[in-house]
This record gives C-alpha cells, structure tokens and sequence, in this order.
C-alpha cells in the first residue's frame, strides 16, 4: 500500500511536556483518514509538524516517500495544503485577494481557478467584503479555499466544521467527499465530532497521550462496532453448532462468550440449548457507538498502562 | 523567494498604514520645502529625513510583517514549502523597501521645491551621496532590528512597542553622548567677586578666558563616545541630521554590522521556532 504520510516514533516535547509520545501513523493514498482524540491529545501538533511549522524533537516522518531530514522535503510540501486550528487568512483583504495572495505566494502561472474555488466553498457573492467582516464560516470556507489553491493531493483539515452551522457542515463533508471521490485527493482530518467524522473517514487513527492507541480502517470500525448480541454460555462449541445449523452469523470472542450478528429468538435459542446439555446464562445487546469505541480503547489503555 | 517578495509587494502597495506615512512625509517635505526662508540652505532640509524615516521604518516593519502572525497567513507560506530563511529575508526587504519609499516621498519636493526655492547644495555633490548612501544603511539597519524584534517575538504590538521603546532610549543616550562630545575644549568664564566697601557693598568682575572645560570629554572616553554614537543608528541619525558626520566610512560599516548580526541572527532563531 501506498502511504502519503508516515510518521515514524514522532516525539515533541515542550518543555518538560511532552504533547507526542513516539507517535507512528501512516496515511494510505486516497484516504479520508481521521485523527480521533480529546483536547490535547497531539492531534494539532501532529499537524503542525506534518506541515513544517514546527520542528520534532525527535523521530522522523516521510511525505510522499520523502524523509523530513532530507532538504527535499519543501518540495514535497507544495503538494499538500492545510487548514491548522484557525484558517490563515489576510483580514484587511477580500476572499478574491487573499486567493490572489496565495496564487502569488505558491506562484501559480495566472489567476484562473479562482473564480471555482470561491464557487465550490460558497463565496463567490461577497465582493469587495473584506475577511474581518465574514462571520466564522465564511472566513473557514476561505481557509479551506486558500488550502486548495495550488491544487494539492493532500489535505489536512484541523478540525474543518468548528463554527459552522448545520447546513455548513452538511457542504464541508460533501465538499471532503467531492476532492477525495472526483480528484483523488488524500484527506487527514481530525475532528472532535465523531459523529462528523464516521460519515467521512476511510480509516482512522485513534489518537491518546501523544500516541497513536490504534489505527484501524472504516471496515474493521464498523465491525468492531457492529450491534450484536453477546451471550454468555457453558459451551460455546455447542452453540456454534447451534448457530451454523441456524445459519446464523456469529463470532465466539472466549471461551464462553460469543457475539451474534444474525437475528435471533432468544427464548427459542435458550430452548436449543437447553436440548444440548448447554445453559445460557447472559444476553446483552451490543450496539457500539465510534464515541464508545474510543472511549472503551482509551480507558483500556489507560488500564494497561497502569 | 520571488515569489514570496512578488506576494508581499502586492500586499505592501494596499497597505494603508504605509500610503498614510508616504502621505505624511510627503506633505512634511513640501511644507519645509515652502515655509523655509529663502536665505536658508538645501542641507538643512535634506539630510534631516533620516530622523522620521529611522522612526517610521520600524513601524512600517512592524505593522506589515506582524500582520503576518497576527493573522496567521506566516503558516501559508511555510506549508507550501517555502524555507524559513526565505520567508525571513523577504520580510526584511519589505521593511527595506517601505522606508526608502517613505524617504522617497519626503525627498521629492525637497529635490524639486526645495532646490527651486534656496539654490542648490553647497557641499559637495559627492559628498551628499555619500552621506545619502549611510543614512540609507542607517535605515536599512533599523529595519533588520525591527524585523528582528517581530519575527522573534511573534507579535505585532510586542514588536512596536518594545522597538519604539528601544528606538526612544537609544536616541535618548545618543543625544546624551552628542552633548558630551559638543562640550567645547575651552570656555570663557567669569568670576564675581564681592567687595565690602566702607558706603556699601561693591562687586567687580574678572573674565578667564580659554580655561579648560572641566565638562570636555577627552581621550580614550572621548573616542569611545565617538564609536557609540558612530555605532548607533540613532547616533548616527542625529549627526546626519545636524550635518556632523566627521567620519564618513566608519557609520557605513557599523550599519553593515549591525544588519549581519541582526539578519543572521535573525534566521538562526526562526528556523528553530515553533510557529503556532
């Protein structure tokens, strides 16, 4: 697989705080990939670092195959844009001369493109309006536009839909889906609205302490989190025999418990069992929400830390 | 780094902020330029744009290259890839570049009106362009430590306080080291005595002339007062501006100097920076 993106044992300490803890992530090509993680996390300043504002104290990370010690590593940056907590914008300017700006400054051959730009996020009706009139949605939009100036194969969008309103998040995630699905272009995302979140992402990373917990991709999320049954029974092999003659699907996750995907009659399965010779003793309905998936993988790790 | 000059000129030719001090100076000029007595001379008014144009180039600095930080488009030019030193160098010629046009602004009807009005310049031409050329670096010097002060401190209003702070101290114990050094080497000094008389009281008055000056600076202090106020831009200033300049290479090199050290300085502290 192809990874735009690979941080490799990242390490940034302020001081005698260290907000990454030999962090390791890869970002597949053509992924929506979202960095899931409370308030300080590491989330910004991975960014921060992705995007050369700030230096790693230790550790390495490669974009586009490029490693971030190798004095190459400016030029692969030209094919990334960023929107890094608030969006960079001049405020005594307009949204067309602040694009303008950023056409001039990434040294684009002419100012073609920037009437689309400011149709696809919405601000072509706002003329001569100088950025420190917008409200907060506005001045996003143009954050975001600035970011796809010179047309770049990876986004980074922290925390994207801060301050937008329903509709205006609603044309954030189809615009994200728009760039990943018609231009290939690769998205890292991180987001406090997991919710948000779960309608974009193709893969995620779960992010606690400077560390990277996990990082899974959207399939084996939505199996993790998938509603089931989980029972508990004297004889797991006896209920899977069960099951397969049910033609049930199931997954035995110990020696005495298993999940149930397929839908099922529990007083008739009780009564199956019984039959066999096997008891059951528990049935809980498992219906995992991304929210308790994270705070389930956050709360184990604190446990196995301890 | 074209590219970043080419943006910033762009953004610089809107800055308000800037047009207002060319409008200001300009308006300064012609009025020196026409209120001025025809007996006066062009040196008197011409060499004193090295005063405001010091003052104004760290604003200027200031103003325009912590826009940048307060707004936080300094991060757009760093994610595209551009190299902090480049972003550094090109912030310094804006500075550069807003106070020669500022100084430009205040020349011009002094070189048109001025010169219509009470002749041309009595010294040398040569001489004038010389002088021209230090008060240049002068300011170009003020400018890298006003680049200096807000690419270090990340913030606009830090940056113009804590440089206009300096700027008044500095000139302060410049005008202080100037008076020092114009103290003259003899002075004429009278002494009253008092003489009782048997009808009164009576005084009389005996002149000294050309006794030392106890306040004269001499020797060793006195060339090192020299080399401070040579070394300082705000010296520098005042003796551009009262036409004292007595050493015409030394300010030159000083400035040079002082934009070396301050400029790479300068880039070795930003390229380390955590920007936020």
């Amino acid at each position: 697989m192809e990874y735009v993106f690979f941080a490799n044992a990242l390490c940034k300490s302020y001081g005698k705080y260290k907000a990454l803890n030999n962090l390791t992530l890869h970002v597949p090509k053509g992924a929506i990939y979202g960095l899931v993680g409370r308030n300080g996390a590491g989330k910004t300043t991975l960014i921060r670092i992705l995007c050369g504002l700030q230096l790693p104290t230790s550790g390495e990370y490669t974009l586009y195959g490029v490693r971030s010690t190798n004095g190459d590593i400016a030029k692969a940056r030209r094919r990334i844009g960023a929107v890094v907590e608030t969006p960079s914008i001049y405020l005594d300017l307009s949204a067309r001369a602040n694009l303008k700006q950023q056409f001039d400054i990434i040294g684009m051959p002419s100012y073609e493109g920037i009437d689309e730009l400011l149709e696809l996020v919405g601000l072509s009706g706002c003329g001569k309006k100088r950025a420190k009139n917008f409200s907060l949605g506005m001045r996003q939009r143009l954050g975001i536009a600035i970011a796809l100036a010179g047309n770049p194969d990876f986004l980074i969008l922290d925390e994207p839909v801060n301050g937008l309103d329903p509709q205006g998040i609603i044309e954030v995630r189809e615009l994200i889906l728009k760039l990943n699905r018609e231009r290939g272009i690769t998205v890292l995302i991180s987001s406090h609205i997991l919710d948000e979140l779960s309608r974009l992402a193709t893969h995620y990373c779960f992010i606690d302490g400077g560390r990277a917990i996990r990082e899974v991709s959207a399939e084996e999320l939505e199996a993790a989190c998938r509603k089931c049954l989980r029972v508990k029974v004297t004889s797991t092999a006896t209920l899977a025999s069960l099951l397969d003659s049910m033609s049930v699907e199931y997954e035995v996750v110990s020696d005495s418990e298993a999940d149930i995907y397929g839908k099922v009659v529990l007083s008739q399965l009780s009564g199956e069992l019984t039959k066999r010779g096997c008891e059951l003793i528990t049935a809980t309905e498992r219906d995992e929400s991304l929210e308790g998936y994270f705070m389930n993988l956050v709360g184990s790790d604190k446990t196995r830390a301890k | 780094m074209y590219r970043l000059l080419y943006a910033g000129l762009s953004r610089l030719v809107k800055n308000r902020l800037l047009w207002i001090f060319i409008a200001g100076m300009f308006a300064l000029g012609l009025m020196l330029s026409v209120i001025t007595k025809p007996d006066g001379n062009i040196e008197m008014l011409y060499f004193i744009f090295s005063l405001p144009t010091g003052v104004l180039v760290g604003a200027v600095a200031c103003m325009f290259i912590g826009t940048d930080y307060s707004d936080g488009t300094i991060r757009n030019k760093l994610i595209v890839g551009h190299s902090r030193t480049a972003v550094y160098l090109s912030n310094l010629a804006f500075s550069i570049i807003g106070s020669f046009a500022v100084a430009a602004a205040y020349l011009l009807p002094i070189l048109t009106i001025g010169i219509a009005r009470l002749g041309g310049f009595v010294t040398p031409v040569k001489q004038v362009l010389i002088i021209t050329g230090i008060a240049l670096l002068m300011t170009v010097a003020l400018g890298s430590l006003a680049t200096l002060a807000v690419m270090l401190t990340q913030s606009k209003a830090v940056a113009v306080v804590s440089f206009l702070v300096g700027l008044m101290a500095l000139f302060t114990y410049s005008l202080w080291l100037h008076s020092a050094l114009n103290q003259p080497e003899y002075i004429d000094n009278v002494i009253l005595t008092y003489d009782e008389a048997d009808d009164g009281s009576s005084m009389s008055t005996e002149y000294q002339e050309n006794i030392p000056n106890p306040n004269y600076v001499s020797g060793t202090k006195r060339e090192v007062y020299q080399f401070l106020l040579e070394f300082m831009p705000t010296g520098q200033m005042i003796l551009i501006t009262g036409q004292a300049l007595v050493n015409l290479w030394q300010p030159a090199v000083y400035s040079l100097i002082i934009i070396l050290v301050s400029t790479i300085a300068g880039v070795l502290v930003f390229r380390r920076q955590n920007i936020k």
